[in-house]
């Protein structure tokens, strides 16, 4: 009897002591027919969660993964029954309109109050007095890592993504439940569940997962994929090098067969965030302007371009920090989107073709002050100028200074700003050097590194693909320089949905059904085997 | 899941690529139009790799079989074939995710082939880059 191995479907010849085998065999017991199955798809990323159905080609729920709270006082401390647990939202026409779906967490909230959250575009920026903001991929990174010193970092073992601390996991289940409840309105029992991980997941989180999963919400089955594979699968390749530069990380990930190369991945905090903070950085240097976020703005008047703002200040007694921050962020993407629009870098990777042999070693695009490469620095400040009013009103025509961030992705020692900042964020990346503390890496090197370790596991000839898969980056080239290719799809929202994308194209498939997690299986052998099963 | 190459069609024009009597050296699968799931033969030739490039349409998505002669030196003459997998870049999302997981099935009709090549656009069905894949995947090579 032919066996076939999932991913790829394709004939195994390990046979007897092949893991894929021993998963097939196992043949849960799942009562309904695949045909008639429709799985649940979730991919919750550091930035923005994704979720919607198996089959679709796009998610139905995009919305950020942050989550607004405010506490406010009960009168009587009253144990909760059943019926309080969760509320459903309001069925109002717009999901998002209606109210805060509330869950008591009293072990959580100090006694005597309870905790209302806020998930999704329409509630999370509405300012409200108190509300705090919190991002459960984020917080608990920085705890973590103030205990090791550089100095003691010489080989690299740690994992910095999606470690969240306990008390995040309720933040993770306020993302849940928006997604299922109010924007999918699904009934969760009905629906095996799909959910995507990076690819440097620790076995605690998917185990709590796998928890949250089938205890909480009673999923009948559940599957954890990794983000880069699914990335591949989307992009029609079972083998590539998938790169993520997203909001909290860039990493490069190689994916062999429907396998992740473990001891392949490099990754490193340099994304989209950090970017957005050295945009800000840049203007307080160089323009001498703080961004104020929206939220603050009252009124505003007319400024001509480059002065100053007249601006009147809303009064918002009893903002937090962690939302002021949080609308500070949101007010920098903004400035970032209009420094990197896509028909400007297509033009600027064009040149970027004619140095392709150095393309490797040599950044490609000097902005200012370098001898090297001058028709590069002089066709970027011959670029059309973009204007751009801020919040407040002031205004200005960016020319070559627009350039300067992005250039942070391929030299980041050059045009980083502010060094000192990322020197208190956990950075060293999963790179092994010898005698040397290196922490920040260009991009060009995070590739080639990748491509080279996970070269020397496998042939040479299988890893030709690479795929960008950023939410951030929007770069649209092909190369052919020594036989590696860098796909990156044309379309925005593709690229930016195509880990769920693949997530969708997965769960739909019919023999993928032997592979689920059960709940049986979970209540028989315990969360240990999401780790056995889900690889 | 119904085999989407279960077509015999498309087993008799892998075996007329294969046989040395026939002059075709080139075929093209692509899926049906009424039936998402089924793949046909789209076109066969004997124009060899050429030919088979300019058959191929960005809003095709499907595989094709090519026989390619090759030779290290002008003594030796070998035939060698490769399985292109090819999407066309106006393909729509779902149709390119699956052929990740199609090609399984396909493989199951196609059984032998020296290489496969995964190809977007025409460039990268270059005759020199075959010729050199085809070169790497043929084992020793003394000759360098």
């Amino acid at each position: 009897m032919e066996e076939v191995c999932y991913p790829t479907n394709q004939y195994c010849i390990h046979s007897s002591h092949c893991k894929r085998h021993l998963i097939l065999r196992s043949l849960p017991t799942f009562p309904t027919k695949p045909d008639e199955v429709n799985a649940l798809v979730m991919d919750m990323g550091t930035t923005w969660t994704r979720a919607g159905y198996a089959g679709e080609d796009t998610p139905k729920a995009i919305f950020p993964t942050w989550v607004g709270y405010t506490e406010e006082d009960v009168e009587m401390a009253e144990p909760t029954g059943p019926d309080d647990d969760i509320r459903m939202a309001d069925t109002s026409a717009n999901g998002e309109a209606g109210p805060a779906t509330v869950v008591s967490a009293p072990e959580l909230s100090m006694p005597g109050k309870r905790r209302k959250y806020y998930v999704g575009d329409g509630q999370v920026n509405v300012w409200r007095s108190g509300m705090e903001i919190m991002n459960p991929l984020k917080d608990g990174l920085g705890g973590l890592f103030r205990r090791f010193s550089w100095r003691r970092f010489s080989t690299i073992t740690c994992y910095f993504r999606g470690e969240p601390k306990v008390e995040d996991w309720e933040a993770v289940e306020q993302i849940w439940n928006y997604a299922f409840q109010t924007r999918l309105r699904v009934d969760t029992t009905e629906h095996p569940l799909l959910c995507t991980e990076p690819a440097w997941n620790v076995r605690e989180n998917r185990e709590k997962m796998a928890e949250l999963a089938f205890e909480k919400y009673g999923f009948p089955a559940f599957y954890l994929a990794k983000d880069a594979v699914m990335t591949a699968f989307a992009a029609g390749r079972a083998t590539a090098l998938v790169l993520d530069s997203g909001g909290g990380m860039t990493s490069a990930v190689p994916v062999y067969d429907g396998y992740v190369l473990k001891k392949g991945i490099l990754r490193q905090p340099l994304g989209g965030d950090f970017i957005s903070e050295q945009i800000a950085e840049q203007f307080k240097r160089d323009f001498n302007i703080i961004i104020t976020p929206q939220y603050l703005v009252e009124k505003k008047n007319f400024v001509d371009v480059g002065q100053p703002a007249d601006v009147k200040l809303r009064d918002r007694p009893g903002t937090t920090e962690s939302y002021h921050r949080y609308q500070q962020m949101v007010s920098w993407v903004a400035v970032v989107e209009i420094f990197l629009t896509e028909t400007d870098l297509h033009g600027s990777m064009e040149l970027l073709i004619g140095y392709l042999p150095s393309f490797m070693l040599l950044p490609p695009c000097y902005v200012e002050d370098h001898h090297i490469l001058m028709n590069i620095t002089t066709a970027v400040a011959v670029r059309p100028q973009k204007p751009f009013e801020f919040p407040d009103g002031y205004n200005y025509n960016f020319g070559p200074e627009r350039y300067r961030a992005p250039e942070i992705m391929f030299q980041p020692r050059e045009f980083i700003f502010k060094r000192g900042q990322l020197r208190r964020r956990p950075a060293p990346v999963a790179f092994q050097q010898r005698g040397r503390h290196r922490w920040e890496y260009a991009l060009a090197r995070v590739y080639r590194a990748a491509q080279l370790r996970s070269a020397a596991s496998c042939a040479r000839t299988a890893i030709s693909n690479i795929f960008m898969f950023p939410h951030f980056s929007r770069y649209d080239i092909l190369f052919t320089q020594s036989k590696m290719k860098i796909h990156a799809a044309g379309n925005q929202t593709e690229r930016k949905c195509s880990s769920w994308l693949g997530g969708s194209v997965l769960a739909s498939l019919g023999t993928f059904h032997q592979l689920w997690v059960s709940k049986k299986e979970y209540e028989e052998n315990g969360a240990s085997i999401v780790e056995k099963k889900c690889q | 899941m119904t085999d989407i190459a279960s077509d015999p069609t498309i087993a008799e024009a892998y075996d007329d690529v294969r046989d040395d009597k026939t002059e075709t050296n080139w075929v093209f699968f692509d899926f049906a139009s009424g039936k998402p799931d089924r793949l046909k033969v789209a076109g066969k030739g004997t124009g060899g790799l050429a030919e088979f490039i300019s058959n191929l349409s960005p809003h095709a998505a499907g595989w094709g079989y090519v026989r390619v002669p090759m030779s290290n030196d002008e003594y030796s003459q070998r035939v060698k074939f490769v399985l292109v997998s090819w999407c066309g870049e106006h393909v729509g999302v779902m149709r390119k995710a699956k052929l990740s997981i199609q090609i399984a099935d396909v493989k199951n009709v196609i059984k032998s082939y020296h290489i496969e090549i995964p190809a977007n656009d025409p460039e990268d069905l270059d005759e020199n880059d075959v010729q050199l894949k085809l070169k790497k995947a043929g084992g020793a090579n003394y000759d360098r």
